[in-house]
Protein backbone atom coordinates (compact mmCIF):
# COMPACT_ATOMS: atom_id res chain seq x y z
CA UNK A 1 0.00 0.00 0.00
CA UNK A 2 1.50 3.58 -0.97
CA UNK A 3 -0.37 6.83 -0.15
CA UNK A 4 -1.51 8.39 -3.31
CA UNK A 5 -2.05 12.12 -3.06
CA UNK A 6 -4.00 12.47 -5.98
CA UNK A 7 -6.81 10.10 -4.16
CA UNK A 8 -5.81 11.15 -0.57
CA UNK A 9 -5.81 7.89 0.20
CA UNK A 10 -4.06 4.52 0.35
CA UNK A 11 -3.86 2.59 -2.62
CA UNK A 12 -2.61 -0.95 -3.38
CA UNK A 13 0.06 -1.64 -6.08
CA UNK A 14 -1.23 -4.81 -6.41
CA UNK A 15 -5.01 -4.81 -6.70
CA UNK A 16 -5.76 -1.38 -7.28
CA UNK A 17 -7.86 -0.92 -3.96
CA UNK A 18 -8.52 2.18 -2.42
CA UNK A 19 -8.68 2.72 1.35
CA UNK A 20 -9.13 5.79 3.62
CA UNK A 21 -6.13 6.12 5.95
CA UNK A 22 -8.46 7.35 8.89
CA UNK A 23 -9.93 3.97 8.58
CA UNK A 24 -7.78 2.09 9.68
CA UNK A 25 -6.68 1.11 13.25
CA UNK A 26 -3.17 2.95 14.39
CA UNK A 27 -0.80 1.41 12.35
CA UNK A 28 1.57 2.39 14.93
CA UNK A 29 -0.02 0.48 17.87
CA UNK A 30 -0.73 -2.56 15.79
CA UNK A 31 3.12 -3.10 14.70
CA UNK A 32 3.84 -2.19 18.51
CA UNK A 33 1.18 -5.32 19.91
CA UNK A 34 1.54 -7.70 16.76
CA UNK A 35 4.35 -9.95 18.63
CA UNK A 36 4.02 -11.82 21.86
CA UNK A 37 6.92 -9.90 23.08
CA UNK A 38 6.87 -5.71 23.68
CA UNK A 39 9.50 -3.78 21.45
CA UNK A 40 12.96 -3.72 23.60
CA UNK A 41 13.97 -0.32 24.14
CA UNK A 42 17.51 0.34 22.43
CA UNK A 43 18.59 1.52 25.23
CA UNK A 44 18.71 -1.90 27.29
CA UNK A 45 20.80 -3.35 24.12
CA UNK A 46 23.46 -1.00 23.62
CA UNK A 47 24.78 0.89 26.23
CA UNK A 48 24.87 4.90 26.67
CA UNK A 49 28.33 5.21 25.42
CA UNK A 50 27.34 3.51 22.38
CA UNK A 51 23.94 5.50 21.72
CA UNK A 52 26.44 8.51 21.08
CA UNK A 53 28.61 6.99 18.43
CA UNK A 54 28.48 5.53 14.87
CA UNK A 55 26.47 2.67 16.11
CA UNK A 56 23.50 5.18 17.00
CA UNK A 57 23.65 5.99 13.27
CA UNK A 58 22.73 2.32 12.07
CA UNK A 59 20.79 -0.19 13.15
CA UNK A 60 18.84 -2.96 11.74
CA UNK A 61 15.01 -3.68 11.42
CA UNK A 62 13.32 -6.73 10.06
CA UNK A 63 10.42 -5.92 7.06
CA UNK A 64 7.15 -6.34 8.09
CA UNK A 65 6.47 -8.15 4.74
CA UNK A 66 9.18 -10.15 3.95
CA UNK A 67 11.27 -10.77 6.86
CA UNK A 68 14.71 -9.06 5.28
CA UNK A 69 16.64 -6.72 7.07
CA UNK A 70 16.64 -3.24 6.51
CA UNK A 71 19.36 -0.92 7.53
CA UNK A 72 17.81 2.35 8.15
CA UNK A 73 20.25 5.48 9.05
CA UNK A 74 20.44 7.58 11.98
CA UNK A 75 17.88 9.99 11.39
CA UNK A 76 15.36 7.93 9.28
CA UNK A 77 11.96 6.67 10.01
CA UNK A 78 10.39 5.06 6.94
CA UNK A 79 11.86 3.49 4.23
CA UNK A 80 11.53 0.91 1.44
CA UNK A 81 12.40 -2.33 2.18
CA UNK A 82 16.08 -3.37 0.03
CA UNK A 83 14.65 -6.78 -0.67
CA UNK A 84 11.20 -6.88 -0.93
CA UNK A 85 10.71 -3.10 -2.21
CA UNK A 86 7.48 -3.72 0.47
CA UNK A 87 6.76 0.56 2.39
CA UNK A 88 8.24 -1.19 5.59
CA UNK A 89 7.66 1.55 8.14
CA UNK A 90 9.48 1.23 11.23
CA UNK A 91 7.34 1.63 13.60
CA UNK A 92 9.38 0.53 16.50
CA UNK A 93 11.14 3.68 16.19
CA UNK A 94 8.58 6.08 15.62
CA UNK A 95 7.90 4.99 19.18
CA UNK A 96 11.32 5.57 20.43
CA UNK A 97 11.78 9.03 18.83
CA UNK A 98 9.60 11.94 19.11
CA UNK A 99 6.29 11.10 17.56
CA UNK A 100 4.91 14.53 14.95
CA UNK A 101 2.20 16.00 16.43
CA UNK A 102 0.68 16.70 12.88
CA UNK A 103 1.58 16.24 8.93
CA UNK A 104 0.99 17.77 5.75
CA UNK A 105 0.49 15.06 3.64
CA UNK A 106 1.38 15.36 0.17
CA UNK A 107 -0.63 16.86 -2.21
CA UNK A 108 1.26 17.35 -5.83
CA UNK A 109 1.84 13.65 -7.22
CA UNK A 110 5.49 12.58 -8.39
CA UNK A 111 3.61 13.47 -12.25
CA UNK A 112 2.85 16.92 -11.30
CA UNK A 113 6.20 17.60 -9.24
CA UNK A 114 7.91 16.74 -12.68
CA UNK A 115 5.78 18.17 -14.78
CA UNK A 116 6.44 21.53 -12.82
CA UNK A 117 10.25 21.02 -12.76
CA UNK A 118 10.41 19.78 -16.43
CA UNK A 119 8.20 23.43 -17.30
CA UNK A 120 10.31 25.28 -15.69
CA UNK A 121 13.60 24.20 -17.35
CA UNK A 122 11.95 24.18 -20.91
CA UNK A 123 10.73 28.03 -20.53
CA UNK A 124 13.92 28.95 -19.07
CA UNK A 125 16.06 31.01 -22.00
CA UNK A 126 19.67 29.99 -20.56
CA UNK A 127 19.07 26.72 -19.84
CA UNK A 128 21.37 24.61 -21.57
CA UNK A 129 19.42 21.55 -23.49
CA UNK A 130 20.85 18.96 -21.55
CA UNK A 131 18.81 19.90 -18.82
CA UNK A 132 15.49 20.15 -21.00
CA UNK A 133 16.20 16.49 -22.45
CA UNK A 134 17.08 15.23 -19.33
CA UNK A 135 15.49 12.69 -16.98
CA UNK A 136 15.45 12.18 -13.50
CA UNK A 137 18.05 9.82 -11.76
CA UNK A 138 16.80 10.07 -8.57
CA UNK A 139 13.20 10.99 -7.82
CA UNK A 140 11.98 11.14 -3.80
CA UNK A 141 9.00 12.34 -1.87
CA UNK A 142 10.47 12.94 1.50
CA UNK A 143 8.45 14.44 4.54
CA UNK A 144 10.69 16.89 6.41
CA UNK A 145 10.67 17.74 10.18
CA UNK A 146 9.36 20.73 11.14
CA UNK A 147 8.79 22.51 14.64
CA UNK A 148 5.68 24.86 14.55
CA UNK A 149 5.98 28.10 16.95
CA UNK A 150 3.61 30.50 18.14
CA UNK A 151 4.19 33.94 19.40
CA UNK A 152 4.03 37.59 19.08
CA UNK A 153 6.91 39.94 17.33
CA UNK A 154 6.21 43.29 18.11
CA UNK A 155 8.54 46.04 17.80
CA UNK A 156 9.30 50.11 17.21
CA UNK A 157 10.92 51.16 14.21
CA UNK A 158 12.57 54.24 13.28
CA UNK A 159 12.97 55.91 10.04
CA UNK A 160 14.99 58.26 9.04
CA UNK A 161 13.66 59.88 5.31
CA UNK A 162 16.23 62.39 4.28
CA UNK A 163 15.87 64.58 7.12
CA UNK A 164 13.03 63.22 8.10
CA UNK A 165 12.39 60.65 11.57
CA UNK A 166 9.46 58.63 11.39
CA UNK A 167 8.42 55.92 13.30
CA UNK A 168 6.19 52.63 12.62
CA UNK A 169 4.88 51.03 15.90
CA UNK A 170 3.99 47.67 15.20
CA UNK A 171 2.79 43.75 16.11
CA UNK A 172 2.00 40.96 15.13
CA UNK A 173 0.88 36.79 16.13
CA UNK A 174 2.67 34.22 14.82
CA UNK A 175 0.83 31.17 14.46
CA UNK A 176 2.60 28.03 13.30
CA UNK A 177 5.91 29.67 12.15
CA UNK A 178 7.51 26.32 10.71
CA UNK A 179 11.20 25.75 11.62
CA UNK A 180 13.11 23.06 10.13
CA UNK A 181 14.26 20.97 12.16
CA UNK A 182 17.01 18.65 9.78
CA UNK A 183 20.52 19.40 10.44
CA UNK A 184 21.17 17.79 7.17
CA UNK A 185 19.65 20.12 4.77
CA UNK A 186 20.50 23.71 4.20
CA UNK A 187 18.27 26.04 5.65
CA UNK A 188 18.13 28.48 2.82
CA UNK A 189 17.00 25.83 0.93
CA UNK A 190 13.82 24.81 2.88
CA UNK A 191 13.34 28.52 3.48
CA UNK A 192 13.07 29.05 -0.30
CA UNK A 193 10.58 26.00 -0.49
CA UNK A 194 7.70 27.46 1.80
CA UNK A 195 5.02 29.08 2.40
CA UNK A 196 3.28 25.67 3.75
CA UNK A 197 -0.05 25.92 4.29
CA UNK A 198 -0.35 24.38 8.03
CA UNK A 199 -4.21 25.29 8.05
CA UNK A 200 -4.39 22.14 6.10
CA UNK A 201 -2.14 19.79 8.18
CA UNK A 202 -3.81 16.69 9.97
CA UNK A 203 -3.17 14.58 12.89
CA UNK A 204 0.10 12.13 12.54
CA UNK A 205 -0.42 8.97 11.25
CA UNK A 206 1.77 6.40 9.87
CA UNK A 207 -0.39 5.53 6.83
CA UNK A 208 0.75 9.08 5.43
CA UNK A 209 4.30 7.83 5.42
CA UNK A 210 3.62 4.80 3.24
CA UNK A 211 5.37 5.02 -0.17
CA UNK A 212 7.42 8.42 1.28
CA UNK A 213 10.65 8.78 2.98
CA UNK A 214 10.56 11.06 5.92
CA UNK A 215 13.37 12.10 8.51
CA UNK A 216 13.15 12.58 12.51
CA UNK A 217 14.32 16.32 13.91
CA UNK A 218 17.60 16.18 14.78
CA UNK A 219 18.26 20.02 15.81
CA UNK A 220 18.57 21.02 19.12
CA UNK A 221 15.43 23.17 20.52
CA UNK A 222 17.86 26.00 21.76
CA UNK A 223 18.67 26.33 18.13
CA UNK A 224 15.44 25.91 16.79
CA UNK A 225 14.25 28.44 19.34
CA UNK A 226 16.60 31.11 17.78
CA UNK A 227 16.08 30.26 14.28
CA UNK A 228 12.31 30.87 15.12
CA UNK A 229 13.37 34.06 16.35
CA UNK A 230 15.45 35.38 13.40
CA UNK A 231 12.68 33.91 10.98
CA UNK A 232 10.06 35.60 12.73
CA UNK A 233 12.00 38.79 12.68
CA UNK A 234 12.35 39.02 8.89
CA UNK A 235 9.13 38.28 8.22
CA UNK A 236 8.09 40.98 10.24
CA UNK A 237 10.97 43.63 8.61
CA UNK A 238 9.36 42.64 5.79
CA UNK A 239 5.85 43.76 6.51
CA UNK A 240 6.84 46.72 8.07
CA UNK A 241 8.85 47.49 4.58
CA UNK A 242 5.86 47.11 2.58
CA UNK A 243 4.20 49.91 4.56
CA UNK A 244 7.15 51.90 3.25
CA UNK A 245 5.75 53.86 0.59
CA UNK A 246 7.46 53.01 -2.81
CA UNK A 247 8.52 56.36 -3.79
CA UNK A 248 10.81 56.39 -0.68
CA UNK A 249 12.60 53.11 -0.79
CA UNK A 250 15.47 54.54 -1.68
CA UNK A 251 15.93 57.30 0.52
CA UNK A 252 14.61 55.68 3.66
CA UNK A 253 16.74 54.43 5.74
CA UNK A 254 15.87 52.45 9.06
CA UNK A 255 17.85 54.15 12.06
CA UNK A 256 17.02 52.12 14.87
CA UNK A 257 14.88 49.41 15.68
CA UNK A 258 13.23 47.99 19.55
CA UNK A 259 12.01 44.02 19.07
CA UNK A 260 10.60 42.31 21.72
CA UNK A 261 9.11 38.97 21.16
CA UNK A 262 7.79 35.91 22.51
CA UNK A 263 7.56 31.98 21.23
CA UNK A 264 7.30 28.48 22.05
CA UNK A 265 7.27 25.56 20.18
CA UNK A 266 3.57 24.55 19.63
CA UNK A 267 3.88 21.08 17.58
CA UNK A 268 6.31 18.66 15.92
CA UNK A 269 5.28 18.21 12.21
CA UNK A 270 6.00 16.47 8.89
CA UNK A 271 5.85 18.80 5.70
CA UNK A 272 6.08 17.04 2.30
CA UNK A 273 8.90 17.89 -0.82
CA UNK A 274 9.83 16.24 -3.64
CA UNK A 275 13.43 15.76 -4.05
CA UNK A 276 14.26 15.62 -8.14
CA UNK A 277 18.06 15.11 -9.20
CA UNK A 278 18.84 14.97 -12.23
CA UNK A 279 22.58 13.93 -12.76
CA UNK A 280 24.83 15.97 -15.54
CA UNK A 281 28.90 14.41 -16.04
CA UNK A 282 28.74 13.11 -12.09
CA UNK A 283 27.43 16.05 -10.82
CA UNK A 284 24.00 16.03 -9.21
CA UNK A 285 21.64 18.80 -9.41
CA UNK A 286 18.62 18.47 -7.04
CA UNK A 287 15.30 20.54 -7.17
CA UNK A 288 12.83 20.71 -4.78
CA UNK A 289 9.26 20.88 -5.02
CA UNK A 290 6.78 21.85 -2.58
CA UNK A 291 4.41 18.87 -1.92
CA UNK A 292 1.61 21.14 -1.07
CA UNK A 293 1.88 24.06 -3.77
CA UNK A 294 4.19 22.74 -6.34
CA UNK A 295 6.32 25.35 -6.00
CA UNK A 296 9.76 24.41 -7.62
CA UNK A 297 13.26 25.38 -5.72
CA UNK A 298 16.17 24.85 -7.38
CA UNK A 299 18.93 26.35 -9.92
CA UNK A 300 20.34 25.24 -12.76
CA UNK A 301 24.04 25.75 -14.93
CA UNK A 302 23.05 28.30 -17.88
CA UNK A 303 24.06 27.66 -21.47
CA UNK A 304 28.07 29.44 -21.12
CA UNK A 305 28.15 30.62 -24.85
CA UNK A 306 24.66 32.40 -24.44
CA UNK A 307 25.07 34.25 -21.68
CA UNK A 308 28.99 35.37 -22.50
CA UNK A 309 27.41 36.35 -25.63
CA UNK A 310 24.90 38.22 -23.38
CA UNK A 311 27.53 40.30 -21.10
CA UNK A 312 29.87 41.19 -24.44
CA UNK A 313 26.66 42.34 -26.09
CA UNK A 314 25.35 44.67 -23.56
CA UNK A 315 29.39 45.92 -22.57
CA UNK A 316 29.86 46.66 -26.23
CA UNK A 317 26.43 48.20 -26.87
CA UNK A 318 26.51 50.71 -23.32
CA UNK A 319 29.81 51.61 -24.19
CA UNK A 320 29.32 52.48 -27.50
CA UNK A 321 26.41 54.54 -25.86
CA UNK A 322 28.77 56.02 -23.58
CA UNK A 323 31.12 57.06 -25.92
CA UNK A 324 28.32 58.57 -28.54
CA UNK A 325 27.16 60.67 -25.30
CA UNK A 326 30.51 61.93 -24.75
CA UNK A 327 30.88 62.50 -28.37
CA UNK A 328 27.77 64.30 -28.80
CA UNK A 329 28.52 66.11 -25.87
CA UNK A 330 31.53 67.73 -27.32
CA UNK A 331 33.67 66.30 -24.29
CA UNK A 332 35.58 63.63 -25.91
CA UNK A 333 37.05 65.88 -28.54
CA UNK A 334 38.08 67.89 -25.56
CA UNK A 335 39.96 64.63 -24.17
CA UNK A 336 41.89 63.72 -27.61
CA UNK A 337 42.52 67.54 -28.34
CA UNK A 338 44.73 67.57 -25.67
CA UNK A 339 48.02 67.72 -27.06
CA UNK A 340 50.83 66.33 -24.86
CA UNK A 341 52.04 69.92 -23.21
CA UNK A 342 48.58 70.34 -21.91
CA UNK A 343 48.69 66.25 -20.77
CA UNK A 344 51.96 67.09 -18.86
CA UNK A 345 50.53 70.02 -17.64
CA UNK A 346 47.45 67.87 -15.93
CA UNK A 347 49.99 65.38 -14.97
CA UNK A 348 51.85 67.82 -13.07
CA UNK A 349 49.33 69.70 -11.86
CA UNK A 350 47.96 66.27 -10.52
CA UNK A 351 50.97 65.05 -8.99
CA UNK A 352 52.02 69.09 -7.69
CA UNK A 353 49.09 71.32 -6.92
CA UNK A 354 46.01 68.93 -7.74
CA UNK A 355 43.05 70.75 -7.06
CA UNK A 356 40.21 69.43 -4.05
CA UNK A 357 37.84 69.55 -5.86
CA UNK A 358 38.88 67.84 -8.78
CA UNK A 359 39.81 65.01 -6.19
CA UNK A 360 36.38 64.57 -4.86
CA UNK A 361 35.28 64.23 -8.22
CA UNK A 362 37.60 62.02 -9.56
CA UNK A 363 37.01 59.89 -6.36
CA UNK A 364 32.88 60.19 -6.35
CA UNK A 365 33.01 58.66 -9.96
CA UNK A 366 35.03 56.08 -9.43
CA UNK A 367 33.44 54.95 -6.08
CA UNK A 368 30.07 55.43 -8.22
CA UNK A 369 31.34 52.91 -10.96
CA UNK A 370 32.74 50.35 -8.79
CA UNK A 371 29.40 50.53 -6.59
CA UNK A 372 27.32 49.76 -9.90
CA UNK A 373 30.20 47.31 -10.51
CA UNK A 374 29.80 45.36 -7.60
CA UNK A 375 26.19 45.53 -7.74
CA UNK A 376 26.41 43.88 -11.03
CA UNK A 377 29.08 41.13 -9.49
CA UNK A 378 27.00 40.63 -6.18
CA UNK A 379 23.59 40.11 -8.22
CA UNK A 380 25.88 36.94 -10.65
CA UNK A 381 26.94 36.11 -7.55
CA UNK A 382 23.64 35.10 -6.17
CA UNK A 383 22.53 33.10 -8.59
CA UNK A 384 26.61 30.79 -8.28
CA UNK A 385 25.36 30.53 -4.84
CA UNK A 386 21.99 29.25 -5.55
CA UNK A 387 23.34 26.80 -7.89
CA UNK A 388 25.92 25.43 -5.52
CA UNK A 389 22.94 25.12 -3.40
CA UNK A 390 21.32 23.07 -6.14
CA UNK A 391 24.39 20.90 -6.67
CA UNK A 392 25.15 20.60 -2.82
CA UNK A 393 26.20 17.02 -2.31
CA UNK A 394 24.37 17.37 1.04
CA UNK A 395 20.84 17.57 -0.39
CA UNK A 396 21.91 14.95 -2.87
CA UNK A 397 22.80 12.88 -0.20
CA UNK A 398 19.45 13.19 1.68
CA UNK A 399 17.36 12.17 -0.97
CA UNK A 400 19.85 9.35 -2.27
CA UNK A 401 20.72 7.74 1.07
CA UNK A 402 16.57 6.77 1.49
CA UNK A 403 16.99 2.79 0.20
CA UNK A 404 14.90 1.46 -2.52
CA UNK A 405 13.96 1.63 -6.22
CA UNK A 406 15.71 5.03 -8.01
CA UNK A 407 12.41 6.71 -9.33
CA UNK B 1 39.66 67.76 -17.51
CA UNK B 2 40.65 65.04 -15.61
CA UNK B 3 37.28 65.02 -14.12
CA UNK B 4 35.93 64.13 -17.82
CA UNK B 5 38.64 61.26 -18.12
CA UNK B 6 37.48 59.92 -15.03
CA UNK B 7 33.84 59.60 -15.94
CA UNK B 8 34.88 58.33 -19.45
CA UNK B 9 36.86 55.49 -17.91
CA UNK B 10 34.07 55.36 -15.33
CA UNK B 11 31.40 54.92 -17.87
CA UNK B 12 33.00 51.77 -19.47
CA UNK B 13 33.29 50.39 -15.44
CA UNK B 14 29.53 51.42 -14.96
CA UNK B 15 28.88 49.47 -18.67
CA UNK B 16 30.72 45.98 -17.55
CA UNK B 17 28.52 46.37 -13.71
CA UNK B 18 25.34 46.92 -15.98
CA UNK B 19 26.05 44.14 -18.28
CA UNK B 20 26.60 41.57 -15.28
CA UNK B 21 23.75 43.05 -13.45
CA UNK B 22 21.33 42.47 -16.64
CA UNK B 23 22.85 39.06 -17.09
CA UNK B 24 22.48 37.98 -13.49
CA UNK B 25 18.72 39.74 -13.77
CA UNK B 26 17.80 37.46 -16.57
CA UNK B 27 19.91 34.23 -15.37
CA UNK B 28 17.56 34.48 -12.15
CA UNK B 29 14.87 34.61 -13.72
CA UNK B 30 14.95 31.81 -16.56
CA UNK B 31 17.58 29.49 -14.15
CA UNK B 32 16.80 30.01 -10.19
CA UNK B 33 13.66 28.78 -9.71
CA UNK B 34 12.01 29.60 -5.83
CA UNK B 35 14.61 32.32 -4.54
CA UNK B 36 12.04 34.78 -4.53
CA UNK B 37 10.55 35.20 -0.98
CA UNK B 38 6.52 35.14 -0.67
CA UNK B 39 4.28 36.53 2.28
CA UNK B 40 4.37 33.80 5.26
CA UNK B 41 0.71 32.35 6.03
CA UNK B 42 1.99 32.04 9.58
CA UNK B 43 1.66 35.94 10.37
CA UNK B 44 -1.30 36.94 11.67
CA UNK B 45 -3.26 40.57 12.88
CA UNK B 46 -0.21 43.15 11.59
CA UNK B 47 -1.30 45.89 12.96
CA UNK B 48 0.97 48.85 12.67
CA UNK B 49 0.14 52.24 15.19
CA UNK B 50 1.39 55.83 15.97
CA UNK B 51 2.74 55.99 12.66
CA UNK B 52 3.79 59.70 11.95
CA UNK B 53 1.52 59.39 8.49
CA UNK B 54 2.04 63.65 8.28
CA UNK B 55 6.12 63.41 7.93
CA UNK B 56 5.62 60.57 5.28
Amino acid sequence: MEYDPSFDSLVCQSCGNIIDPNSLPDANEFYLNMGEEEPVDIREVVSEDELTGEMYDCHIYTCSQCGGEVIVSGTEVSTRCIYCGSTAVVFNRIAKEHRPEYIVPFKITKEEALKNVRDKLLSGIFVPRFFKKAEPTVVRGIYIPYFLYEGWYKDTQRFQMGETPFIYDCECDFEDLPVEACKVLADKTTDMLEPYFLNEKVPFDTSYLMGFYSNIQDLELRAAQGIANIKARDIFDREVWTRVPRSYFRKTKRVSSVPQHEFARSSYALLPAWFITIDKNGTPYTFLVNGQTGKVVGTVPWNRFLVGGLIAASFITLSLLSVLLFVKSGLLSEIFAMDKSLRSHISRKTSDTFDTGQLYSVIGIGMGALAVLGAGFAKFKKVLDNLNLSRSIVTFIFSRKRQGDAK
Amino acid sequence: MIVILAAFIASFVVALGLSFLLAGVLLERSNSYGSKKESSPSMKRFMVSDVNQKKI
